[in-house]
């Protein structure tokens, strides 16, 4: 034991030098491990060995930060341009809906002269007291609807 | 925007100050470990946003230390005591002990001077090569030595005028 304790001072007085070797720190530290009774002198150096060990880093911490970083970085990720073409894309869609609505009540619309007329001629086919402009508003939002909803989907897959 | 070159030269060295600081707050290895992965995926999600300058060492510190406390919200009490209730009484006193002896020379390590702190964390927390040290920190052999003496030295007075 004494011989123990003495060995352990020199690789401590060598330890606070910053002189010593891997394995003559693990040394140190595996006998403050197994030494629950040390001379009151070296109770602080056990301390600090104690807290050393519990505050130790896992062992590939570092390496599977990088490791992470790699994975995700591989991934791909759109493009500008590519970005850019699926917003154009995007764009043109909502724009024929838009066009084939409104083509479609150009034609389906009677163009009677005065307003009030128009009302009851239009009722004839629906069913509804709607009058044409009430529906093309109606239409309009709905496309304007769809657009959002369109373009949400959008922002969501270029995410 | 950060590639993932620059990102891993610039960010992840703050790998170790970061893992100290979410162990000294979560108590718990496993813990701090997945702490410090989840704000390196944000940090990485989020690096067309991050701006490498002089506060970035505290951004980083401020956003581990916002992370582990809605952690430590999110976390059941029940579980701690289940825990606890599981553990007899001698195990539970040695769990403390070694808990505020960890979180006391954790809160030593951060008071370093900053070369000093990254020579500690590097050789004594890593068990890292005295050239890697080197080439981190870009100082000679015999002043990272000089270096890693004076950490030491400063942790064991730290200790011996500690009572735990």
């Amino acid at each position: 034991m004494n011989n123990d304790i003495s060995h352990i001072k020199q690789l401590l007085e060598a330890y606070y030098r910053g002189e010593t070797s891997p394995r003559q720190e693990r040394e140190i530290s595996a006998f403050f491990a197994d030494t629950p009774d040390v001379p009151a002198e070296l109770e602080p150096d056990r301390e600090l060995f104690l807290s050393l060990d519990e505050a130790a880093f896992p062992d590939d911490i570092e390496q599977s930060l990088i490791s992470m970083i790699d994975r995700e970085a591989a991934r791909p990720r759109l493009s500008p341009l590519r970005r850019w073409v699926k917003m154009v894309a995007a764009v043109a869609v909502v724009g024929f809906g838009i066009g084939t609505v409104v083509t479609a009540l150009h034609y389906e619309t009677p163009r009677i002269s005065a307003p009030h007329e128009s009302n009851q001629y239009y009722s004839h086919l629906t069913g509804s007291d709607l009058s044409p402009e009430q529906v093309e508003k109606q239409t309009l939002a709905a496309v304007q609807l769809l657009a959002r909803t369109l373009q949400m989907g959008e922002s969501e897959s270029t995410r | 925007m950060l590639d993932a070159s620059t990102f891993k030269q610039v960010l992840i060295p703050h790998h170790r100050r970061l893992y100290l600081l979410a162990l000294r707050i979560l108590g718990d290895r496993d813990e701090a470990q997945d702490a410090v992965q989840d704000l390196y995926m944000r940090l990485w999600e989020k690096r067309d946003t991050i701006e490498i300058n002089d506060s970035l060492s505290g951004f980083l510190s401020m956003s581990m230390r916002n992370h582990c406390v809605s952690q430590l919200r999110s976390r059941k009490q029940s579980v701690d005591l289940d825990q606890a209730l599981q553990t007899s009484g001698e195990d539970l006193s040695a769990a403390i002990e070694s808990r505020d002896r960890m979180s006391y020379l954790v809160k030593f390590i951060e008071t370093l001077p900053p070369t000093q702190r990254e020579a500690l964390m590097m050789r004594d927390l890593q068990g890292c090569e005295m050239s890697e040290i080197e080439d981190v920190l870009k100082i000679s052999s015999s002043n990272a030595r000089t270096i890693l003496s004076r950490a030491r030295t400063a942790l064991r007075k730290h200790f011996e005028n500690c009572k735990l």
